[in-house]
């Protein structure tokens, strides 16, 4: 009976392997594709782009490695993206859990005003934050690049965190009020421990994006040695038209790190932290 | 729990110490101060003299063979004016680049000599008082810039010329001349003659044109006037709908008479620019219309020519569409710095000297040796614009621009396939330029 | 089955005791209204503010005064009729198939017991690379001489098609918009799939509920709150949908037939340079991404806003 039961569950999810394998397929076929066009020249790209390349040539590596410090601009990466992902999270998180905690008057003015800016395009805004960065001294710096970043990203960090934390069971917090924890208390030693698969995929994105918004670094930062990965590959790439080989090549050298804090940052997304985590 | 949180807030409170220490570090009044700026700094104490921080900007990118030559010629110019020291930012011209630019100038950040273009790009900051103009640099120093053709120039809006122009530019008929000798077909020095390659091109499957009107139509718009009625028209910015050349009617009624010869990709509508690109190098297609640009990714460069585009009109036709469309400004905060004003006026010089020009461009304001050795397609090239003179006119948009400009362009799908005729594309582009102009 | 609504119930009174305190508002809300009213309110209004005034170049100066002429343009213009058709269109399917495939993945691979890591990796491939690489790969895909489809037609002995025509355009450049971005909804059912209690699926197996009927009866209902966040984000999203489809089907190839809100706006501001005109778009997207949120908000029983 029981050998009968588990042959038909294994059976049984024969067929969801099947999709997902079939969706996996899609999904890394263009990875593939990305790193075997990286080893060819523009030309061949358009030409023949779905065969293997003639010839592994490293040639757009070297030019995209050329001499500009690549090293260099990963630090500028990650520290600018990286600052951006822990403001968000921190203020994002507070935001968040006061708008699914507590009632007051304005509350539904300040989550239109949260709605409203997931859709501002960064061209209607960015002239007068320039002015500010300017003002503060900041052009050049990492922080002229993490302060608008920051406020881009936050609404996208608030009504994900809010998703999450409306679905929190109230028992936990109940039980430390009946403890006597205060609301800060509250916060750090139960909502935050419970949201930690949802802080991690916030981070996840909000330093994706981060990382990829060329528009913003570009405004405020001015030199090589401040440019991150983007900006940098960025300028190379695109003049004469563009060289869909320094691209490709480009891309798989900005995809990888992100793909590594991806990965980090996916431990955090397991089951069974709901109430095992916080007792501990 | 306690401890990733704790670890989290205190790499948050490092991060946001070292950000507003480097901040306040930055305290100086010029913005760009980084590492460099405090470097210079200290060399500025030593040297006890104060040292003219000249700031440009230009837009050798990073893969533009030329930045090289400019670097160093960065260099040779702080040796020659060793009171002088340039600080440079130099990048690639595209559209973020285009906004960084103007948002510098919006908020008093701009460099002291620019490299800008000297079309409708320039215009805002032109109406806004950025630049010195010419006249205004040559009351005091009257010698500026003397070598460069006075047909070079481009005038502002306001009738006034501003910038030094230096790397130039053309646009021609490129042909895959192995393609007309395989059909024996003669180059296309006339209309008839283009409509007999066009007839036998299809017939043969090779695809006359090879462009995409969804990304890049402005070449063949700008050359269909042309060949309909020669630069002179092509150089009327028509007030009113009643100063409208009829060439430029009938120049865009080719759209569909070409089109139902099948003288265009099938995709024409939606491929890229680099797609049809391909199917002029690739033999696939016999013609295209580009600028001198595209011959950097010619590799086939001894069976492929550029010539005018031929006339309706006449035969061997010169006209070419030419130009300058950037050049060297000095910008007025500059000017109003007086002490900056020569180091401005030196920089913009050498930048523009014979010596520089000739190792960065083969299109220049002033009188160049030719290179040596040339390819055939070289030759043509060399030929094609030494042999216009002053038979050129800048392309049409770098008068009608934005929204007019971007009707005329959006529209030229609808002419191929008839749906829209042209002279109602032009009246309303034209109705628009009017309208929007101040 | 009980045990779902249990859970979910909010005694209101304690709630109201634990957070009467309004005070904590001001460090738990304060940072955030702060940095938004700063950098990204006062900054728009001014830019609604720019609408009024003709304005030419990012960062021109203020021209002759308009009015409200920008906003009687955008009920004229037949290119934003065709745009908010699109981006209807596009929304409608990003929210069906965007958010449905993410949900479907995010269960499966729930459900499944190997090579979870595996799948949770490689569907977030498509979001990291970039809208460039990802957009001149599909046209390689579509492109008429010697694209890939092309070639499969013609391996199997048809004739070529022109997959970007008038009629094709658009589902054409949809099927990338919502094959890049299903793996991030997918990241966000997970994490909430995940945060549920294995309690109440213990439960539920209990009662009997296993396969749909747990997904139907349990997992759907606790996913509520985080599949109307990823409905909000897909809304809002197909609005400012621009950098794939720009590169797809540039100024809305062919013909302008395949514009949405987002690439219009972008094609306004930066290549016509009318950013009066971009501005008084900016505005209009963001009133019609609250709209639309609220409608989303009221249809999912989310009265608390």
């Amino acid at each position: 009976m029981r050998e009968e039961n588990r042959k038909k569950k294994i059976l049984g999810s024969v067929p969801i392997y099947i999709i997902l394998l079939l969706w996996a397929a899609t999904t890394i076929y263009p990875f593939i594709w990305l790193i075997l066009n990286s080893f060819k020249s523009s030309r061949e790209i358009l030409n023949s782009s779905f065969n293997l390349p003639q010839n592994f040539s490293w040639l757009n590596y070297i030019n995209a490695f050329g001499k500009q410090n690549i090293l260099r601009a990963y630090g500028n990466s990650l520290v600018i993206s990286g600052s951006t992902m822990l403001i968000v999270l921190l203020i994002g998180s507070l935001a968040a859990f006061a708008m699914t905690r507590y009632q007051f008057k304005f509350k539904k003015i300040i989550y239109f005003m949260i709605v409203g800016s997931l859709m501002f395009p960064v061209f209607a805004t960015i002239i007068p934050v320039f002015k500010m960065i300017v003002k503060w001294n900041l052009v050049n710096q990492s922080l002229g690049v993490i302060i608008p970043q920051t406020a881009t990203n936050l609404a996208f960090a608030v009504i994900v965190l809010m998703g999450f934390m409306d679905s929190l069971p109230y028992e936990l917090e109940e039980a430390s009020f009946l403890e006597g924890a205060s609301v800060s208390r509250i916060y750090t030693k139960v909502i935050v421990p419970l949201s930690k698969p949802a802080l991690a995929s916030v981070a996840i994105f909000v330093f994706l994006w981060s990382y990829n918004d060329l528009f913003t670094q570009m405004i405020v930062l001015r030199r090589r040695e401040t440019f991150p990965v983007c900006a940098l590959l960025n300028e190379i790439s695109s003049k004469y038209g563009t060289d869909f080989g320094l691209m490709t090549a480009s891309v798989v050298l900005v995809v990888v790190p992100v793909l590594v804090v991806y990965i980090l940052l996916q431990k955090n997304i397991v089951k069974g932290l709901t109430a095992g985590a916080v007792k501990g | 729990m306690k401890r990733v949180f704790k670890k989290v807030s205190l790499l948050l409170v490092i991060v946001l110490i070292l950000g507003t220490l480097s901040a306040c570090s930055g305290g100086e009044k010029d913005t760009s101060a980084n590492q460099n700026g405090k470097e210079s700094k200290e060399a500025d104490t030593k040297n006890e003299v104060t040292k003219i921080k000249l700031k440009t900007v230009s837009m050798f990118g990073a893969t533009d063979p030329a930045l090289e030559h400019y670097n160093q010629m960065i260099k040779d110019f702080q040796a020659k004016y060793p009171n002088v020291e340039v600080v440079d930012e130099s990048s690639a011209s595209n559209e973020e680049w285009k906004s960084r630019i103007k948002a510098d100038f919006a908020v008093g950040n701009e460099p002291d000599v620019i490299l800008y273009f000297t079309d409708a790009n320039s215009h805002g900051l032109i109406e806004s008082g950025s630049f010195v103009d010419l006249n205004t640099i040559r009351s005091e120093f009257p010698d500026y810039c003397k070598h460069i053709y006075e047909h070079a120039y481009t005038a502002a809006p306001d009738g006034k010329q501003y910038a030094i122009p230096t790397r130039g530019f053309y646009e021609a008929l490129f042909c895959n001349k192995d393609l007309f000798d395989q059909y024996k077909l003669e180059l296309p020095t006339n209309w008839d003659k283009l409509l007999t390659a066009v007839n036998t091109f299809k017939e043969n499957n090779v695809v006359p044109f090879a462009v995409s009107f969804s990304d890049v139509p402005h070449y063949m718009i700008e050359h269909l006037v042309l060949a309909a009625g020669g630069v002179e028209d092509h150089r009327v910015v028509p007030g009113s709908l009643d100063q409208i050349p009829a060439s430029w009617i009938k120049g865009m009624e080719q759209f569909k008479t070409l089109s139902d010869l099948g003288a265009f990709p099938v995709d024409v509508n939606s491929t890229t620019d680099a797609l049809s690109a391909e199917l002029f190098y690739n033999k696939q297609a016999a013609m295209r219309v580009d600028g001198s640009w595209f011959m950097g990714g010619i590799t086939d460069k001894e069976n492929v020519v550029t010539m005018p585009f031929p006339s309706m009109t006449k035969d061997n036709s010169k006209d070419i569409i030419a130009g300058f469309t950037s050049g060297w400004y000095i910008t007025k905060k500059a000017w109003q710095d007086e002490s900056k004003r020569q180091a401005c006026v030196d920089f913009v010089e050498m930048v523009s000297s014979p010596e520089f020009l000739q190792k960065i461009t083969s299109v220049a304001p002033c009188e160049i040796p030719a290179p040596e050795n040339m390819s055939l397609l070289d030759q043509t090239g060399w030929d094609t614009f030494v042999n216009a003179k002053d038979r050129v006119d800048l392309p049409i948009d770098s008068r009608i621009t934005g929204e007019a400009w971007s009707s005329w362009l959006n529209s030229v799908g609808n002419m191929v396939e008839g749906t829209k005729q042209p002279k109602e594309v032009i009246e309303n582009a034209i109705t628009i330029f009017n309208s929007t102009k101040e | 089955m009980a045990t779902a609504p249990v859970y979910y119930m909010r005694i209101e009174g304690k709630r109201e005791m634990i957070y009467r305190k309004k005070i904590n508002l001001l460090w738990l809300l304060g940072p955030m209204v702060f940095i938004m009213i700063t950098f990204l309110y006062y900054p728009f209004v001014s830019n609604i503010w720019n609408s009024l005034y003709n304005i030419v170049g990012l960062g021109g100066n203020r021209g002759e005064f308009l009015g409200v002429r920008n906003y009687q343009k955008l009920f004229e213009d037949p290119n934003i009729l065709i745009a908010i058709k699109n981006s209807g269109i596009i929304m409608l399917l990003t929210v069906v198939f965007q958010v449905g495939i993410g949900l479907t993945l995010a269960i499966l691979v729930d459900s499944v017991k190997r090579f979870k890591k595996f799948f949770q990796t490689v569907y977030f491939f498509p979001i990291v690379i970039s809208a460039t690489a990802i957009g001149l790969m599909f046209n390689l895909f579509y492109s008429y001489y010697g694209g890939m489809l092309n070639q499969i037609l013609n391996a199997m002995g048809h004739n070529p098609v022109n997959w970007k025509s008038d009629s094709l355009a658009l589902i054409m450049i949809s099927v990338p918009i919502i094959w890049s971005y299903a793996g991030f909804y997918f990241v966000l059912l997970l994490t909430g799939i995940n945060g549920i209690s294995e309690d109440i699926f213990e439960s539920a197996m209990l009662d009997g509920a296993v396969g749909f009927k747990k997904v139907y009866y349990i997992t759907i209902p606790l996913l509520k709150n985080v599949i109307r966040t990823c409905i909000i984000l897909a809304v809002t999203g197909s609005l400012k949908a621009f950098d794939l489809p720009w590169v797809i089907a540039p100024k809305g190839a062919p013909k302008g037939l395949t514009h949405l809100l987002g690439t219009y706006m972008y094609q306004v501001t930066f290549i016509e340079e009318n950013v009066d005109y971009g501005s008084a778009i900016a505005f209009m997207i963001v009133v019609l991404g609250i709209i639309i949120s609220q409608i989303t908000n009221r249809l999912m029983k989310q009265e608390q806003y």
